[in-house]
């Protein structure tokens, strides 16, 4: 199950449909070569630090786009508080896969639809927008979001924690101890402690059971990946490298 | 005597050390410094005894210390020093690191150190191993930042976890707290296992990224922290387990007229991991009525909408349940809930609870049924038609849960749409792979003739051109009662011949016919009934029988040492006729009339070319599960011995693991069970490791031809048994045992030629005494606080008896009249067995006393009670014991009842075995013979103790102590 989006991919496809080709291939190449030193993302704006090698000092890129109003977010929050799927997956610090194309259907796309979207500006001369420090961040941010997609969200003027306390019934509760380890008893170095007296079992939900050599049934060394999630950082993808070693572990 | 024990390094390594029976006299010890440990073995002797094991330095351990010198572990057998304060001191042992077999510790030692025990620590560790290899093979484990491999505990595992963190020892925690020791250790031994198994696969993996490559067994590589990042927030709270799960619930929805529609409902609830009692359904969470769980979560609906994300990322259909608000249920039809049932092991793994309708305990399991056709089992000896080359009429049908199938319900299986069918009034889930091969194996031919030979065959695992496992023999005749295991209750009963010169009672009897009939198809018989039962009798009523027809080449008998006397007696007692030769000790030229040849597994092995170049009309294995190691010398040697008929006696047939029942049954008809990896496969993993059912029930079907088994609790036996057995249990001396008889008797006799008439009495008195003790065991007589193990006959066998007792959950009384030798006893019995071992001796006060019988009477866990013969005698209740063992003899059958009646009381419903030890060819064996041939004189002879000895001659006194050559063991 590794068939996640690419979260950036209409962003990416907006910003390469301007035209630019040697310019956005450049930014590409700087934005692997680490050239985007730091990259924030917060309501309304990403704030970006790019400094090439011959560079002496760093030029702040920044790419703006609106924020929603509390409203418009009540909108999208409204929708989404319907089908408990995507509280569910927020709370396992996942983005719902549909959710980019929810909110494009309300009128109130996550990611900028056009060039118009956005406002882009670099502390560097270049009288050329975007600037080469822009079309890294533009790279960068890209990258970011496949790896991160709460970005998106964020860019929007939502943080993953208000967009789930906005999706779930609220409920307080005090936190637990927890118990602190006992000495060692000299006398019983050696032996195994007593066994604890046995607890009841929920045996009224009815029996649990081993289910072995089943017709069909699903058992993979992998399987751990797809209860985890695809993890795709700078590109690489992680999940797709690990998995022929998991595979490599069964009998 | 080594004992090994194990602990946790500071690295999170597992280390082992070992403990050494060689305690030398304390020394100086002074300051805190660590010092070695002046009784552990040198670290290459025990590395060199573990393949794969590599010294690992000295490590210095906080151990319990009295005075100068660390306290022997319990598993040592050593009585704790009397004086001193227990205190902690550090100690520089030699550790070894383990090789990668860790996990089989304990039967690696079991080659290399047969005599070494495994201490609990060690134990432990091993224990861990084996739980970090299964993890490993499932997946179970997730990358650092840094590269290493860490076990992932969800589910069933962290309840296996928190199991093996209740029986951690403290020794096994080196510098650690409890936890982290196992959770360091636990890791430390995953990361170990990925590598391996990836190191086995061959090419380079995942070249290109450094974390990655560093993970398959690269060079060390760090993750860029914006990986590191990344990675903790992609594994959140997957390295530790939830405090809370979600529970997914199977259920049928019974509505009588609609039985394939939607029909099936999976709802969810919230299970506390500390607290399994308590179950909350889906409803009550999303209502907050439920408070309970506030103990464990601050927000159970986050718990079980996380959990519902979670599992929907396992098993897809679970996402049609999250298009509603507040999801509880998932309604099902047939096909839907055979597609949860695929995927239930995979979220039972991920750590959500998987309940299943309680009908689901037992699955029906498709297989074959043979279906046989012969004579009857009546005239067998005569009957030329019985032998294994006998041809029978067979047919194979198809059985579902070792029921038949008929031909409409097979068609009604055939035509099921989905694996889950309703089926004779359950549900049953059909493999149609299976379905679809017996289906075509039976309409390639589903009859005819084969011998019965083939028959026994046809029930091996993986037999080729059998496609699925035989799970039921149905028919008539004697073929189809052998297969079924009905035979020992079909066969007409064969008598006892004349030169039999006892008598059976009615189970012994169905034993012998069973055995005979047996024989006579040449199949071997592993005669496998309880302790006491008297399987030797049985087995020499064969003899009888068998040899009552004419004379045959002889019969060898191979039993422990501990034993060999008791062959000997009952051969001279039942079967009189027969020429007995004991194949023992230095000189060993066999006796070419000889009928029954009897030795040791030492003296076997030993002798193995000799005996393999001899005929035998039948091997005879006593106590078989000295060959429970199939890989051992004496295992090994045995099986080239050629006999034409084997058996095997075990009153244990599985002390430990299934494949030690593979070893004694596959010496008994070689090959009959198929290879033991196979058997590895198909019976024991599933059975012992998943508890599977349906595997141990085709394990039965495999064995029951030639395994049979009854205890003393079957109705048919029970009725057959007086309540309290008596049964002489005869050993024999050790070398050292036997110089110091000799040596006591010389100066004893030497003495009474120098003695006035007025002193003779205190001599001999003391004389009589002094070899009692030798008999008992040298460090009783010595009083050197020397080690026990290894040293006594009598103490081997009294370890046998207490074994087998202990093994069937039987608690024990042992009486000694020597209070002395109880406490010798105490903490080597204890070490030996890791059960609660009591003691009761004159000395215990009152209110102790109580508290020692009350504990006895009450424990769960079947024990040993050591009662000094006095201390016992005295209006003590020990009705919970079921055997009574006495260790030495006080010639006094009213004083020995009485001690017996501690056990076995007028109302007791239990039964009661009494075991009396005796040393053959000793003073101990003709005083008994004495106290029997007189026994209407007894009260007055011996009323009072064995005074009456110092009035007999000197000639008789010589003759009685006498040391007759066969009283030595070895």
């Amino acid at each position: 199950m590794t068939d996640e989006p690419r979260w950036s991919e209409p962003f990416v496809a907006m910003i390469e449909s301007l035209g630019m080709g040697p310019r956005l291939a450049r930014g590409r190449r700087d934005a692997r070569a680490g050239h985007v030193r730091s990259l924030t993302i917060n309501s309304s704006l990403v704030v970006a630090q790019v400094r090439g090698p011959e560079e002496t000092v760093a030029h702040r890129a920044r790419i703006a786009v609106r924020a929603y109003g509390a409203a418009e977010w009540a909108r999208i929050e409204d929708h989404l508080a319907a089908e408990a799927r995507y509280a569910a997956d927020l709370l396992v610090g996942r983005m719902p896969a549909d959710i980019a194309r929810v909110c494009a259907a309300l009128g109130l796309p996550l990611l900028p639809e056009s060039i118009g979207d956005i406002a882009m500006d670099c502390t560097c001369d270049d009288p050329v927008r975007p600037c080469p420090h822009l079309a890294a961040t533009c790279y960068a941010l890209a990258a970011s979001l496949d790896t991160d997609p709460f970005g998106m969200v964020a860019w929007r003027g939502r943080s993953r924690e208000e967009l789930l306390a906005r999706l779930r019934p609220a409920a307080p509760a005090a936190p637990s101890s927890t118990p602190s380890p006992a000495a060692v008893d000299l006398a019983s170095f050696w032996d195994a402690p007593p066994p604890a007296a046995p607890g009841a079992d929920a045996g009224a939900l009815g029996v649990q059971v081993a289910i072995v050599g089943l017709p069909g049934v699903v058992r993979r060394p992998d399987a751990l990946l797809d209860e985890l999630g695809p993890l795709v950082v700078d590109g690489a993808d992680i999940t797709g490298l690990l998995r022929p070693l998991y595979r490599r572990l069964g009998p | 005597m080594r004992v090994v024990h194990g602990f946790v390094a500071a690295s999170g390594a597992p280390l082992l050390w070992a403990e050494t029976g060689v305690v030398p006299p304390p020394g100086g010890r002074r300051g805190r410094a660590a010092v070695p440990h002046p009784f552990a073995a040198p670290a290459a002797e025990l590395a060199a005894a573990l393949p794969g094991a590599a010294p690992a330095g000295p490590v210095a351990l906080d151990l319990p210390t009295v005075g100068a010198a660390p306290l022997p572990s319990p598993q040592l057998g050593r009585a704790a020093p009397r004086r001193g304060t227990l205190r902690a001191a550090a100690w520089t042992v030699p550790a070894v690191a383990p090789g990668p077999g860790l996990a089989d510790l304990a039967d690696d030692l079991a080659v290399a150190w047969p005599e070494a025990r495994l201490g609990v620590s060690a134990a432990w560790l091993a224990a861990l191993a084996a739980f970090a290899a299964d993890l490993v093979a499932r997946g179970r484990v997730l990358p650092t930042a840094a590269a290493r491999w860490r076990a992932v505990l969800t589910g069933a595992d962290a309840t296996r976890h928190a199991e093996l963190l209740r029986a951690q020892p403290a020794a096994a925690r080196g510098a650690y707290t409890a936890a982290d020791a196992q959770r360091a250790a636990l890791d430390h031994l995953a990361d170990a296992a990925v590598r391996a198994r990836l190191a086995a696969g061959g090419d380079v993996l995942a070249a290109g990224h450094p974390w990655v490559a560093a993970l398959a067994g690269g060079p060390a590589a760090s993750a860029a922290p914006r990986l590191a990042d990344a990675l903790d927030r992609w594994q959140g709270d997957a390295l530790e387990p939830a405090r809370v799960r979600l529970c997914l619930r199977l259920s049928r929805i019974e509505d009588e007229e609609d039985t394939d529609g939607a029909g099936w409902v999976l709802d969810f609830h919230l299970q506390p991991l500390a607290d399994p009692s308590v179950v909350v359904p889906a409803w009550a969470v999303w209502r907050d009525t439920e408070a309970t769980l506030r103990h464990w979560t601050h927000r159970p609906s986050d718990d079980l909408l996380g959990g519902l994300a979670r599992a929907a990322r396992l098993y897809p259909d679970l996402a049609d349940a999250l298009t509603v608000r507040r999801p509880s249920e998932l309604l099902l039809d047939t096909e839907g809930a055979y597609r949860f049932l695929t995927h239930a092991p995979e979220l039972a793994q991920a750590g959500h609870g998987v309940f299943l309708p309680a009908w689901w305990r037992r699955p029906l399991e498709l297989g074959l049924a043979l279906e046989t056709r012969s004579g009857a089992p009546g005239a067998v000896l005569r009957d030329e038609y019985v032998g294994r080359k006998a041809a029978v009429d067979f047919r194979w049908r198809l059985a579902l849960g070792g029921d038949p199938l008929t031909e409409d319900e097979l068609v009604t299986l055939a035509r099921a749409k989905t694996p889950l069918v309703r089926f004779r009034g359950r549900w049953v889930l059909l493999d149609p792979d299976r379905l679809a091969a017996g289906l075509r194996f039976l309409a390639t031919g589903a009859g005819g003739r084969m011998t019965a030979a083939d028959a026994l065959r046809v029930l091996r695992p993986d037999e080729p051109g059998v496609p699925l496992p035989v799970t039921a023999a149905t028919g008539t005749g004697w073929v189809a009662d052998l297969l079924n295991g009905r035979l020992a209750d079909t066969l007409s009963l064969v008598g006892p011949p004349p030169s039999f010169a006892g008598t059976l009672r009615p189970y012994q009897r169905r034993g012998l016919s069973w055995l005979a009939f047996l024989d006579s198809l040449g199949v071997g018989a592993c005669l496998a009934d309880d302790m006491g039962l008297g399987k030797t009798a049985q087995v020499l009523a064969l003899e009888a029988h068998c040899r009552a027809a004419g004379p045959r080449p002889p019969t060898l008998v191979v039993c422990p040492l501990s034993v060999l006397g008791t062959w000997q007696r009952e051969a001279a007692r039942f079967t009189p006729g027969l020429r007995v030769q004991v194949l023992h000790g230095a000189d060993r030229a066999l006796d070419p009339a000889a009928d029954l040849v009897v030795t040791t597994y030492a003296t076997a092995a030993l002798d193995a070319t000799l005996l393999a170049a001899t005929t035998w009309d039948r091997i005879v294995l006593d106590e078989a599960q000295h060959i429970k190691n199939s890989a051992a010398g004496v295992a090994r040697a045995l099986r080239t011995v050629p006999a034409r008929h084997r058996v095997a006696l075990t009153g244990t047939p599985v002390e430990n693991r299934l494949a030690e029942l593979w070893s004694i049954l596959d010496f008994v008809n070689p090959g009959l069970l198929g290879p033991l990896s196979v058997f590895r496969a198909r019976y024991a993993v599933p059975i012992e490791r998943h508890a599977d059912e349906a595997a141990a029930a085709r394990l039965r079907t495999l064995t029951r031809p030639f395994l049979l088994r009854r205890t003393k609790n079957d109705p048919g036996i029970a009725a057959d048994l007086p309540a309290k057995r008596t049964r002489t249990q005869f050993c024999t001396l050790t070398a050292e045992q036997a110089t110091l008889y000799q040596a006591v008797v010389n100066d004893m006799l030497q003495r009474l030629k120098e003695t006035s008439s007025i002193a003779r009495r205190g001599l001999v008195l003391s004389a009589i005494t002094k070899l009692k003790q030798v008999c008992n065991h040298p460090a009783h007589l010595l009083g050197d606080g020397s080690p026990l193990a290894g040293r006594s006959g009598k103490l081997d066998r009294l370890e046998e008896i207490l074994d087998a007792a202990l093994a069937a959950g039987e608690p024990a009384l042992c009486f000694t009249q020597y209070a002395a030798f109880g406490a010798l006893l105490q903490p080597h019995l204890a070490a030996r067995f890791g059960a609660p071992v009591r003691y009761l001796h004159g000395g215990v006060p009152r209110g102790a006393r109580d508290a020692l019988v009350a504990g006895f009477q009450a424990d769960e866990r079947p024990g040993v009670f050591l009662l000094s013969l006095k201390a016992g005698g005295t209006g003590i209740d020990l009705t919970a014991a079921r055997h009574v063992v006495h260790i030495d003899r006080w010639w006094n059958p009213a004083t020995e009842a009485q001690a017996a009646d501690r056990a076995y009381r007028i109302g007791q419903t239990r039964d009661v075995q009494v075991h009396t030890l005796m040393c053959l060819g000793t003073v101990e064996e003709r005083i008994d013979r004495l106290v029997r041939d007189k026994e209407h004189l007894a009260e007055r002879v011996v009323g009072n103790g064995e005074g009456w000895l110092t009035t007999l001659t000197t000639a008789a006194l010589r003759d009685l102590v006498r040391l007759s050559p066969e009283a030595v063991g070895d």
